[in-house]
């Protein structure tokens, strides 16, 4: 047997695969370079582990001997730093991407909620390797986010205490998340991953829509071309990026100190920004729950018709989708503004219980004009029960990324609006 | 529409399934619950004679993570430092008895009670007992509270 290991990796595809499939703009490569980081990523973490050690007292100066000490030892941290931050970024478009091309429906939606659960560990796993180094940054940042959880109704403190192994950050931590981080997580990632291959395949590969070209064509060339010319720009870009910009790394840990501001890791930014904002019953559970069971229940839904692989289901649903993301982008950031300022609910009604100001009230006044503009498409625009669904979910992603950017980027000392004080 | 029938085998084997998947949730909960012993201290954390503390001051013990105030009347109370915003490490504003939240601006009085948002509880606090002349703080077991109240103050 010759070339047993292409072979091998050859047999992730069909022989034959339509022409039309592989067409970039079907899927633009994202799940397979969400792949291709996952392999970097398991490469660098293992070589990582080599230099790192995980006790409170030596992390730092494990991280700070492998720069400064070991040949390539930055670019090593670098690739591995770069690689998660990408693959946040990359996992995120590919659920935009498949929700968008409607690819998500009938024999495909399976898949859906493994990419779900896909995502909730890419996260899990790029949050506790950020603890990882164990300084200013990392250590305040999972004690933030931990303590956001606490607010979850009965069971959010034993949540956080079993997360942490403790009431506050501390050894225990980092030697759990170290666990988490390079056993459990992997682990599992692999394990979704494959079973989230087996059923693309299983499903009929790319979703195209009825009526495209039948035509088949081999896979060998014409797909492995076209995914080794992606692959290489990745690692190329990733790479030179790697050489160039340095992973952050503050001074060591210092339990006794919090910086000002102190930040979740960016991707989790937008559940702060919402916290300072609504009560945390409603902004961190309840509001959380109800979006992600609504996203579990979209390929669930009655529709009359399906129509998989048409971009944004029809040229109204792409119509809207733009409205949507433009009304929610200028309406979220406004309400950010106007809940600081005018509105400052937990000062001017610090009489009435919080769960009812800053909870009820702010979510209401935040969701009523959302649901008239809705409604506004449903009436007006005579918007389809799919066109609507793509509404809501455009609204809602433009409105934590928002969030997200506002928090991250908008806020500077006591977390004070910078261009407010 | 498919008619949902779920038969005794059906049942059977779904019931065993939830069960054996409790049983691994359970185990590897307890698992994360075991308490690593940090520094095999008692909990009590010897804070320094009574005579020490004087009337109307606040006194951080960083470390052990509470400040001490000892109230005009001679009454003890023990403070943790950690905000009830998001945790961050709350500070003794400079020649005052108030402390101050560096994250995200909270701040609270020397009873633990909120000053100004987004903290909306009071610190928690920590018992206290005195012996042979000392102030001894049970450092492992916060209590947390909804509202300050007279019986949290400790009097020798
Ligand atoms: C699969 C997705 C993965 C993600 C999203 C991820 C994410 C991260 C992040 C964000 C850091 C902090 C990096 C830094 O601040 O330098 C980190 C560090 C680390 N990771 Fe991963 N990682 C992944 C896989 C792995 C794997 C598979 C291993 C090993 C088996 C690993 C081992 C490590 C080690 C030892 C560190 C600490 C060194 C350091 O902080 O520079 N990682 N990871
Ligand atoms: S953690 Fe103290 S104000 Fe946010």
């Amino acid at each position: 047997m010759k070339h047993s290991i292409a072979r091998f990796f050859l047999h992730f595809h069909p022989k034959k695969v339509r022409a039309e499939a592989i067409r970039f703009d079907r899927t633009f490569g994202l799940g397979g370079i969400a792949a291709l980081l996952f392999v970097v990523l398991f490469i660098t973490g293992m070589m990582l582990r080599f230099a790192y050690i995980p006790s409170a007292g030596e992390a730092h100066d494990s991280i700070v001997n492998l720069q400064q000490e070991v040949l390539f030892g930055s670019l090593l941290r670098n690739l591995h730093y770069w690689s998660a931050m990408s693959l946040v970024v990359v996992a995120f478009l590919h659920l935009v991407r498949v929700f968008y091309s409607q690819s998500i429906f009938e024999e495909r939606r399976k898949n859906w909620i493994y990419g779900l659960v896909l995502l909730f560990l890419v996260l899990s796993a790029n949050f506790t390797g950020y603890l990882l180094p164990w300084d200013q940054l990392s250590y305040w940042a999972v004690t933030i986010m931990t303590n956001m959880l606490t607010y979850i109704p009965f069971v959010g403190n034993g949540l956080a205490d079993i997360i942490r192994g403790g009431d506050v950050v501390n050894e225990n931590t980092l030697l759990r998340f170290y666990h988490f981080h390079t056993g459990l997580m992997p682990f599992l990632m692999i394990f979704f991953l494959s079973v989230h291959f087996w059923l693309v395949r299983k499903s009929g590969g790319v979703a195209l829509p009825a009526g495209t070209d039948k035509k088949m064509t081999d896979v060998n060339p014409h797909l492995v071309y076209k995914e080794i010319i992606v692959a290489l720009i990745l690692l190329l870009a990733i790479f030179l990026f790697s050489v160039f910009v340095d992973a952050p790394l503050l001074e060591k840990a210092k339990p006794l100190v919090s910086p000002n501001p102190s930040r979740a890791p960016w991707y989790f930014m937008g559940f702060q920004e919402l916290l300072m904002h609504i009560h945390p019953t409603f902004g961190a559970f309840i509001i959380p729950l109800l979006v992600l069971i609504f996203f579990i229940s979209i390929p669930f839904l009655k529709f009359t018709e399906i129509k998989k692989g048409v971009w944004f289901y029809s040229s109204k649903g792409k119509q809207l989708t733009i409205l949507s993301a433009v009304s929610s982008v200028i309406y979220t950031f406004a309400f950010v503004v106007l809940s600081d300022t005018v509105l400052d609910l937990s000062n001017r009604l610090s009489g009435w219980p919080s769960i009812i100001s800053t909870g009820l009230l702010s979510s209401l006044i935040y969701f009523i004009p959302v649901a008239l503009f809705i409604l506004y498409l449903k009436r007006n625009k005579q918007a389809c029960r799919m066109e609507i669904i793509i509404a809501i979910v455009t609204f809602i992603l433009a409105a934590y990324i928002t969030m997200m950017l506002t928090g991250s980027l908008l806020r500077g000392e006591g977390m004070q609006l910078i261009f407010l004080i | 529409m498919k008619k949902f029938i779920v038969d005794r085998r059906k049942f059977l084997r779904s019931f065993f399934y939830a069960l054996l998947s409790f049983q691994l949730i359970y185990v590897f909960v307890r698992l994360l619950k075991i308490k690593i012993p940090q520094n095999t201290q008692s909990d009590l954390y010897d804070a320094g004679d009574i005579s020490f503390f004087e009337n109307g001051k606040m006194y951080p013990f960083g470390s052990a993570h509470f400040f001490l105030h000892r109230f005009e009347d001679g009454g003890f109370i023990a403070v943790s430092s950690k905000c009830t915003h998001l945790g961050c490490a709350v500070q003794l504003k400079a020649d005052s008895l108030q402390l101050e939240c560096p994250c995200h601006a909270s701040a609270f009085n020397s009873k633990g009670e909120v000053l100004s948002p987004p903290a909306s509880r009071p610190l928690d606090y920590y018992p206290i007992v005195f012996k042979d002349g000392k102030v001894l703080v049970n450092i492992a077991h916060p209590v947390r509270r909804n509202k300050f109240e007279q019986a949290q103050i400790k009097y020798i």
